[in-house]
């Protein structure tokens, strides 16, 4: 496709006008009208009984399609941003993800406890999660700083010849730190040094260190919360975005591993987990406690068979299902819309994930790739948990549904995320012609 | 620049890095982590959609069951025996009441605000609901208010099963307060017996929960019952009914009604028969009537006593037998102190320390309690099927007709009996010295030396075989449960003795039941009947389901056989032991029973006797079980000489009398019994004496004259009177006819002819009843129809009965001593 040349403008420019991505747009929308639909359908019985939301079945729903307006603008806004501007946005973003996640585990007036958890922020009229932010930042941040990682790369191959000292200044202070930056550079040449140097070098340790530094912060700042699957999420998405820039297997192999014992150190130590280990290999262990959540969202999804009960025909959603508008969306969806329906929403959000990476594939630079890997990953890793925690594939760890679930600032959060990947699908050269 | 292109590749390296680390993500999170998610649904929503959605259905409905009608049960005539009807269950809500006082408190303070009138609003939920069910139900008001304070309940039951007054009064309090959810009544079924203790044993009761729990009502509480019915409504997960998403309804199938062979006014007779006499004879163990119709098996009548009330079955009420339970629960007490002393003595010898529960004896409240349970499991027990009796001589009909059948005796075989003779090492006695004797004779002196032969050319497994033949080693398979059986030797312990003894019925049981049964057999053609008390069965539609057939068991003895028998066996009746059974017009056969218990020495005297007997319609059972003796010697404490033939005898007479009235047979008269068959007396005045003579020989009547007329000028008795043929009419040929009134004699004590004696003198007459007519000198009157001191006219006609009271030829008691 060609665009209009408009010699006003520099180059770049208009390639940021260039068409966005319809068939993402279309997938997108497809889910959200899907999920706005089915929103609607299982939170209508909680709503019309709850004084909360004023007796009014559409109360959830009408909410949620504010949001959703707001969100498509949100996304519409976001994609006509010319991407390159989110290189240095994301310092930025990570600087008040940070803060955030602080604010948000000290006692104020915004803070939300729920669940013996500090995860939200309340606007007064809208609650969100300092989680959401840090997501996108740690997904803009770790793209631009790893889109440049092959200069990273030369620069430390080829260390700049060392620059001759001047001669000790006179004061005292500026005396001792030239004396210090001596003795450093003496050290420096240390043989066992430059061996440690080199030998991280080879290994690719030392480009890491930025990166996991923030990965700890973060991470440590949402376990605080606790929020392990915003912890998971930012985890499996800053992975995602090392991989495809292209850092060494090695250390996924080994991060792999170090994942793999925490987990097994958690679920064998930790009592709290170990029960949630329990009740999710038998949820009937527990089933008017703790499993309770789980065994009714089976009897949902079992319900649904293969054709399903019909639309709005749920019974689960009759107080049954907790969370029926939140994260247990999917199994009255399953039971409505049956194996057939649901089945085909994971291919809907598979084929939303491909046609994502495949955007990725294509983006213009290696920046506008890795911010989509980043985007897409979390994306798909949050239906894959959802999913997988609804049919009891995994144990619980409480997290919604993108287009599904109830939640304003999370749509609109999600939606602009989407607009990201429209904004980069814009820039991506058409195919030559003929 | 060397640099800038070094440059230019890496980043041409990287793109090429990035783009098949993309791929690789690609492939993993675009398709791979779908896979098990479709898979964990396939497993969900396909394999174990049945299992999980059962499940989950199971806990989105309620089920609201409509309770089926229990079916009633008639008797053969379509009297009520059980009926169901509805009662209620009053339930009170605290939490409504609650509720219902805080909107009324809000209505209260609204009122007050705007000034308007209050009084609506300002009473007390609660008080006006106690005091009020506490009158109604005739409860404590305080505990209603305990109740009431569990304000998350919504379900508190106060009563069950109150009867519609009640419901009414509760209706009323509901709407005059307007207590809607507050009190409410729950439908509920209960059962009446209307006949109250008839047929108690046999119809049986039903538990708290309306479910059969003993006699019929448990042995067909299925087809009683029917189904009931069901509403699933959905619900939410607080149970709330959510009506406009789906209900379904299943009909209650009522349950079926059940028509007994039973016929209550039968059963009436048996039962006040056998109350009337057991408060005669105080038998320990009470007593048993079975009346069977001979050709099909039916039972009609079929009564043990004590009984007690079917609408209140737990509850014992007759004084003596409260008496006796506290008896029982002093016995109980002092056994089981003497076991506790046993045990501590033995426990101090052998050095040991007992628990507290075994040293310590049963006290007395909890003795009477399993005393007065003892008790009622007694009460409830069908004697005629569950418990077991030593037959005595009625089993020596069975031995008659095993023998006829066999050929190893015939009609004109003779018997001799010198009162007692040695058998193995034991001496068997007879109840006389008959001397030389027909069968017929044996049979009717129930003789036990005649048995004795008869039973010896039947031989062992000949006579054995006929325990089985008879239906005695097996149940009869009555509709009744708790049927029990027999107890009779094996084959190998059954010797000479053994073969003895069981000649004349002794040293063996069998129930009631499967005498009766067997019995029938010898009379009724030969056939084994099962007995069956359900006639038929009809559902709530009014279609039949069930209906009995007369089911032969086996042809025992042949047609002639039978036919013997029962001319043998009227002649117990009509000339020998079981005369006392006789009823002038009715041709009656049977045979009368005595045994002796072997542990305590008491009697079961028996009759068993059937009619008519040229063709057996009915045959009756009558036992009395446990007769004390004073000292062991044959006489109950009242004096009464202990025998089937003087005890049980005259109560299947007049039962056999009764039932065959009741069921249409005519009375008809035998030459013999001529003299008790009553005609009218005719018109005789103005006639002359030739003429009078006349019309009196016609009518089978003498006279004697008073006064010298030549005409008859008056009579006794007057014209119309009917009285007994051969009786003497008294004519007054110019004589003034006496008009004053003669007191009525005593006439107990006297005999036949000392009776008819004082009668003729008095000018009253006599219808003979109660024995046969071959009087001797032993029978003598027991009952007069007009009682001692009444003033009568000349002329009046009384019945009197007879009976004999001879002890030679009764049957044998106990023939065999050591």
């Amino acid at each position: 496709m060609a665009w209009k040349t408009n010699r006003d403008t520099p180059r770049d420019q208009q390639w940021a006008k260039g068409p966005i991505d319809l068939p993402f747009l279309a997938l997108t929308l497809l889910l959200l009208g899907i999920g706005l639909v089915m929103l609607y359908s299982a939170s209508s019985y909680t709503a019309s009984t709850e004084a909360a939301s004023n007796y009014d079945a559409a109360y959830y729903f009408k909410r949620q399609a504010i949001f959703a307006v707001i969100g498509i603008a949100v996304m519409y806004i976001v994609s006509k941003i010319d991407y390159q501007q989110m290189r240095w946005l994301g310092a930025i973003a990570l600087a008040i993800a940070i803060f955030l996640l602080i604010f948000v585990l000290i006692p104020t007036p915004f803070s939300v406890v729920s669940h013996n958890a500090r995860r939200w922020i309340s606007l007064g009229f809208t609650t969100f999660q300092p989680s959401e932010i840090a997501k996108i930042a740690v997904v803009m941040y770790f793209a631009s700083s790893l889109s440049k990682r092959p200069l990273a790369q030369l620069r430390s191959e080829h260390p700049q010849p060392e620059k001759p000292r001047g001669r000790r200044p006179r004061g005292a202070i500026r005396g001792f730190f030239y004396d210090m930056g001596t003795m450093f550079r003496q050290f420096r040449k240390l043989p066992a040094i430059q061996g440690i140097y080199r030998f991280g070098q080879r290994i690719g340790l030392w480009e890491l260190i930025p990166y996991v530094v923030v990965l700890l912060v973060i991470g440590v700042l949402l376990l605080m919360e606790p929020h392990l699957s915003g912890f998971l999420l930012v985890m499996v998405a800053a992975a995602a975005i090392l991989f495809a820039s292209g850092v060494h297997w090695g250390w996924f192999v080994a991060g792999g591993c170090v994942v793999t014992g925490a987990l097994g150190v958690i679920v064998f130590v930790i009592g709290y987990n170990s029960s949630r280990i329990a009740v999710w290999l038998d949820p009937w262990s527990d089933a008017s406690g703790t499993g309770y959540q789980i065994i009714q969202g089976l009897y949902a999804i079992a319900s649904g068979g293969l054709s399903g009960l019909g639309f709005g025909e749920s019974r689960q959603k009759f107080g049954y299902v907790p969370e029926e508008q939140n994260d247990l969306i999917f199994s009255i969806v399953c039971e409505e819309l049956g194996f057939i329906g649901a089945t085909i929403i994971i291919i809907l959000f598979a084929m939303l994930v491909l046609r994502g990476y495949w955007l990725a594939l294509h983006a213009r630079d290696r920046f506008g790739s890795l911010l989509i890997v980043g985007i897409i990953t979390l994306l798909a890793v949050q239906v894959f948990l959802n999913i997988a925690v609804v049919t009891n594939l995994i144990p619980n760890t409480g997290i919604s549904l993108p287009f599904f679930s109830y939640g304003g600032t999370a749509l609109v959060i999600q939606l602009a995320e989407m607009g990201v990947v429209l904004s980069c699908s814009r820039q991506i050269p058409a195919p030559k012609q003929g | 620049m060397n640099q800038e292109r070094k440059i230019r590749e890496a980043g041409k390296a990287a793109n090429r890095l990035v783009f098949s680390r993309s791929v690789k993500l690609m492939i993993v999170f675009g398709i791979v982590i779908f896979i098990p998610l479709i898979w964990q649904l396939y497993q969900l929503q396909i394999v174990q959609h049945d299992e999980l959605e059962e499940k989950a259905v199971a806990q989105q409905t309620s089920q609201l069951s409509v309770s089926a009608s229990r079916g009633t049960i008639y008797d053969a005539n379509g009297n009520v025996l059980a009926i169901s009807s509805t009662v209620y269950d009053v339930i009170i809500s605290p939490k409504a009441i609650a509720e219902k006082q805080q909107s009324l408190d809000e209505s209260l303070e609204n009122a007050r605000e705007k000034g308007n009138d209050t009084s609506d609003y300002d009473w007390d939920v609660e008080d006006v609901v106690c005091s009020r069910l506490a009158e109604i139900l005739d409860l404590d008001e305080e505990e209603l208010h305990e109740k009431c304070q569990d304000t998350d309940s919504q379900y508190k039951r106060l009563a069950t099963k109150v009867e519609s007054d009640v419901e009414e009064q509760v209706r009323e309090l509901i709407d005059e307060y307007g207590l809607t959810s507050c009190v409410y009544l729950q439908p509920n079924t209960k059962r009446y017996y209307p006949y109250g203790d008839m047929a108690a044993q046999i119809i049986g009761f039903t538990n708290a929960d309306g479910d059969g729990a003993y006699g019929l009502e448990a042995k067909y509480n299925d087809e009683l019952s029917g189904t009931p019915g069901y509403i699933v409504t959905a619900v939410d997960e607080d149970g709330t009914d959510l009506l406009n998403f789906f209900q379904d309804y299943y009909d209650a199938e009522n349950g079926s009604d059940i028509y007994l062979t039973l016929d209550a006014t039968i059963q009436e007779y048996c039962e006040s028969l056998l109350e009337e006499y057991c408060e005669k004879y105080e038998p320990t163990n009470g007593g048993t009537i079975i009346v069977m119709e001979c050709d099909t098996g039916a039972i009609l009548g079929m009564a043990s006593s004590p009984g007690f009330d079917l609408n209140n079955y737990s509850t014992i009420e007759d004084e003596d037998l409260l008496d006796e339970v506290e008896e029982n629960a002093q016995t109980l007490v002092e056994e089981s102190e003497a076991e506790v002393a046993e045990a501590i003595a033995q426990a101090e010898k052998e050095g040991l320390t007992l628990t507290e529960e075994e040293s310590t004896p049963l006290d007395y409240d909890s003795a009477y309690s399993q005393a007065y349970s003892e008790m009622l499991y007694s009460l409830w027990t069908n004697k005629a099927i569950t418990d077991t009796y030593e037959p005595g001589s009625t089993f020596k009909a069975l031995v008659l007709a095993a023998a006829l059948e066999e050929g190893v005796v015939d009609e004109n075989s003779t018997f001799y009996c010198e009162g007692s003779t040695t058998l193995d090492i034991y001496t068997i006695g007879c109840s006389g010295i008959h001397g030389t004797q027909t069968l017929a004779e044996a049979i009717g002196h129930s003789c036990n030396m005649a048995l004795l032969d008869i039973g010896q050319r039947l031989g062992y497994s000949t006579f054995y075989q006929y325990f089985y033949n008879f239906g005695i080693m097996e149940t009869t398979g009555i509709d009744l449960p708790y049927e029990n059986i027999g107890e009779v030797w094996s084959y190998s312990d059954f010797n000479i003795t053994e073969l003895a003894t069981a000649s004349f019925g002794q040293r063996f049981e069998v129930t009631p039941i499967q005498m009766i049964t067997a019995f029938n057999a010898v009379v009724n053609g030969g056939y084994l009947y099962t007995p069956y008390v359900v006639d038929k069965i009809v559902d709530a539609d009014g279609n039949t389901t069930y209906e009995a057939e007369t089911t032969a068991v086996r042809q025992v003895i042949s047609e002639e056989t039978s036919q013997t028998c029962a001319e043998i066996l009227e002649g117990v009746v009509s000339k020998s032991t079981g005369k006392n059974a006789y009823q002038a017009g009715y041709r009656i056969g049977g045979k009368t029973g005595t045994s002796q218990t072997l542990g305590d020495g008491e009697y079961i005297v028996s009759f068993m006797g059937f009619a008519p007997a040229d063709d057996p319609d009915v045959i009756v059972l009558v036992i009395f079980d446990r007769l004390e003796s004073v000292n062991g010697g044959d006489y109950t404490p009242s004096g009464l000489y202990i025998s089937g033939g003087n005890m049980a005898a005259p109560v299947a007479g007049k039962l056999l009398a009764k039932v065959l009235d009741y069921r249409g047979y005519e009375k008809s008269y035998s030459s013999d019994d001529l003299t008790g068959q009553l005609t009218s007396v005719p018109d005789l005045t103005g006639q002359t004496e030739a003429q009078a003579k006349q019309t009196l020989n016609n009518k089978k009547l003498t006279y004697r004259v008073v006064g010298n007329g030549d005409t008859v000028t008056g009579q006794i008795p007057s014209s119309g009177t009917y009285i007994p043929q051969n009786s003497t009419v008294i004519l007054y040929m110019g004589e003034e006819v006496p008009t004053d009134e003669v007191e009525m004699p005593n006439l107990k004590g006297l005999t036949p002819d000392q009776v008819a004696d004082v009668l003729n003198d008095l000018g009253l007459y006599m219808q003979a009843t109660g024995t046969s007519g071959y009087y001797t000198s032993t029978t003598v009157c027991v009952d007069q129809s007009i009682s001692a001191g009444t003033s009568v006219k000349r002329g009046t006609l009384l019945t009197v009965e007879f009976e004999d009271t001879d002890t030679s030829d009764a049957d044998a008691s106990t023939g065999l001593s050591d």
